[in-house]
């Protein structure tokens, strides 16, 4: 917290204020790009890596365990269910403003996946615990843009 | 010679562009692998992981080296990431040295990456960053003043033309011409192109600044038992020196590198070096702006003081001149991603010294190169010399 | 080496424009309040009152500004305040045509380091020129390393205790 915030006599603080304005434009990457373009389908892919056994989601270009190429060969589809290992209710925004009604984050471990996914849960009544099983919805094809946003949130399976 | 000896056995690349697809961490994994494949060694023979990367801001990741660890191969390895801004590239090839240098390590891979167009409306903006946040960023400055400002003053001191610096440009891209990763090389460049440039910020023209890049470079060091295994052309790290100056830039002369020299004088008294003019046979200084070049060569005491220009427009600096200045093409024509482009000019000396450089061959079997690089607030000298 | 270099995909700016690839845009967006510090806030503090000040060293006996509570180089605290003259040389400067987004500026700027009359040789500090001309030519027909130069003020009353209560030097005599 700057000095000035914590002091009854702001004129006798000197502090200069400004702003940092940057803008950050990401390229997905390699894999990241054709990873996106699956949900833009409303397909989740992942790489599995065939030395490794462990399926990445989102799928990635190269295997961080053995440092191997994960090629055309490694994609594989995974979910649309898959099993929340963990969740959490969020009442307070990035400014510090409460959030009505609150969000509901999931740690999504999709069906053929090793890595988890974090998204959007929907709150539908069904009490959350892990182990609860959920599934992805994806937004109406025409919304789609390839984005992480394609894919909407995850739900508990009815 | 301090510690255990260490070697460079590997080196690879990404190719540099404008703008990458791939993000921070594939840009990483291409050059790492690629740097692992050459010495045909793999990531479970690694013993620890240096990474390089300048401002957080470029890549728009906070805590950049953990974003960037799995491409580097850092994955259940210590890791560490070494930050001298565009000192970085050169200083991570001295961190790992001293890595294994200490006995603490056998082998460790060292990876540096930039993916500068993540950053809006210009890279130059994240450098807004770097002045006084009282006294000088309510001026509303730009990165192009500090070094104009600076090469004014190296100019006027020594009475130097813009056309004097303009060679050290013509050089450098025509020399990347012949690298296969460059983004900028251009066989055909003049020093009217380079004069005829848009005026950036007087006396700095466009062709004057080594281009915004996308990249990453890696080499993989081991310790003499293990480079000898290796391979059968360790390239040895003979010297390093590194050294920071006042952070109060305004307080300093602008037109010699005090930061340069001492780094310069710790890396030759560790090689056993007397006579750098004549113990040197590649130099690869930090060119990020032409004039860069020549302040960089006096201050390594590869010059005298404003007489580097003379080296260039004698040839002397030429690729099969008595001095090889900047063989790689160098920043202004290889690329800038800043620790990356660091990096590079340790990984030309690499291939230079081992007579793999191709068509940017330097002849008659160097047998020796020095790397520098320079930043933070212009005020960090990084150094290492390489033998075989 | 050819076989090391790792074909990275490049990208053109239609690519983007034409979002012929996915892309995630993000605002950094900080606000800050930069404390001025002990130093730095007493310095702000005489700028409001039309003043510029330095500190001393005893042991290297250096007048230091921008000031600071402690020496760098001899690693101590600054032993006391110095007033300085708000007259100097110009040790460098650029005429600068872009602006930090590398827009082009209409009039250029003119940055320069000045080393301030009253504290030790080549102490300066970052400021602008003005009244030095309206392009590149001009102004460089007017302004030369080791020109002397006067800080022009703020009129008292608009004064904010910043760096910009000077607007900027100008030639002495102009
Ligand atoms: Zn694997
Ligand atoms: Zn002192």
């Amino acid at each position: 917290m700057p000095l000035k915030e914590r002091i009854s006599h702001i004129d006798e603080v000197r502090s200069w204020q400004g702003s940092i304005r940057l803008e950050g434009v990401y390229t997905a990457g390699v894999a990241g790009e054709r990873w996106l373009r699956g949900l833009q389908e409303g397909r989740i892919y992942g790489t599995r890596c065939p030395r490794c056994r462990y399926t990445y989601v989102p799928a990635r270009l190269f295997c961080e365990r053995c440092f191997g190429h994960l090629d055309e060969a490694t994609w594989v589809e995974v979910g649309p269910q898959g099993t929340l290992t963990s969740w959490t209710r969020v009442h307070v925004a990035l400014d510090g403003q409460r959030l009505s009604p609150p969000r509901c984050i999931g740690l999504v471990r999709l069906d053929g996946a090793d890595a988890l996914l974090v998204h959007d849960l929907l709150e539908d009544g069904t009490p959350l615990r892990v182990g609860l099983r959920v599934e992805a919805v994806f937004r109406p094809p025409a919304e789609r843009v390839g984005s992480i946003r394609d894919l909407a949130y995850f739900r508990p399976v009815p | 010679m301090a510690g255990r000896r260490v070697a460079i056995v590997g080196a690879g690349m990404t190719k540099f562009v404008r703008r990458a697809l791939e993000t921070g961490p594939e840009l990483a994994w291409e050059a790492a692998s690629k740097a692992l494949e050459s010495c045909e060694m793999t990531l479970d023979q690694v013993d620890a992981v240096v990474l390089g990367s300048a401002p957080d801001a470029f890549d728009g990741v906070h805590m950049k080296v953990e974003y960037l660890s799995p491409g580097a191969g850092a994955w259940g390895k210590p890791t560490i990431r070494g930050y001298v801004g565009g000192g970085t590239g050169v200083f991570a090839a001295i961190q790992g040295w001293y890595h294994i240098a200490s006995g603490m390590f056998d082998t460790a891979l060292v990876v540096c990456e930039e993916k500068m167009s993540s950053c809006h409306p210009h890279p130059q903006a994240a450098f807004n960053y770097i002045f006084d946040h009282t006294t000088e960023r309510p001026l509303g400055p730009n990165l192009l003043w500090i070094f104009a400002l600076e090469m004014n003053a190296y100019m006027t001191k020594y009475g130097l033309t813009k056309r004097d610096i303009a060679l050290v440009a013509v050089k450098n891209k025509r020399n990347a011409a012949a690298h296969p990763a460059a983004q900028l090389g251009d066989p055909n460049i003049t020093v009217e192109d380079v004069l005829n440039s848009e005026v950036l910020a007087w006396p700095v023209q466009r062709l004057d600044v080594s281009p915004v890049t996308d990249g990453a470079v890696a080499v993989v060091m081991a310790a003499d038992h293990v480079a000898r295994r290796v391979t059968n052309r360790p390239v040895w790290v003979e010297g390093v020196g590194w050294s920071l100056d006042t952070q109060y830039w305004t307080n300093r002369d602008l037109s010699y590198p005090t930061y340069v020299e001492e780094a310069a004088r710790k890396a030759y008294a560790m090689a056993g070096i007397r006579e750098p003019r004549k113990e040197i046979h590649i130099v690869e200084p930090y060119d990020p702006f032409d004039y860069k070049e020549l302040h960089h060569l006096e201050g390594l005491l590869l010059a005298d003081r404003g007489k580097a220009a003379e080296l260039v427009a004698l040839g002397i600096a030429n690729r099969d001149g008595a001095m090889p200045v900047t063989p790689s093409g160098g920043l202004l024509g290889v690329g800038n991603p800043i620790a990356a482009a660091g990096l590079m000019k340790v990984a030309e000396l690499f291939w230079q010294l081992r007579g793999e450089a191709g068509p940017r061959q330097v002849p008659g079997q160097p047998k020796r190169g020095l790397a520098q690089a320079w930043g933070d607030l212009m005020q960090v000298g990084t150094v290492i010399i390489l033998g075989i | 080496m050819e076989r090391w270099v790792y074909p990275t995909t490049g990208l053109k700016q239609e690519d983007l424009e034409e979002a012929r690839v996915c892309m995630t845009r993000a605002p950094l967006r900080g606000e800050y309040a930069w404390d001025a510090g002990v130093a730095v806030g007493r310095f702000l503090a005489e700028l409001k009152a039309g003043r510029l000040v330095g500190r001393r060293c005893r042991v290297c006996r250096r007048v230091m500004v921008p000031p600071r509570m402690f020496c760098e180089q001899c690693f101590r605290p600054t032993d006391e305040w110095v007033p300085l003259q708000d007259t100097g040389t110009v040790l460098t400067f650029s005429v600068c045509t872009v602006a930090w987004d590398m827009r082009r500026l209409e009039v250029p700027e003119v940055p320069a380091v000045i080393a301030i009359d009253g504290a030790s040789p080549g102490m300066g500090i970052l400021h602008k020129l003005g009244e030095v001309g309206r392009t590149v030519d001009e102004i460089l027909d007017r302004v030369h390393i080791g020109l002397r130069v006067q800080a022009v003020w703020k009129p008292p009353r608009r004064r904010e205790g910043a760096i910009t209560d000077i607007l900027y030097f100008r030639p002495v005599g102009a």
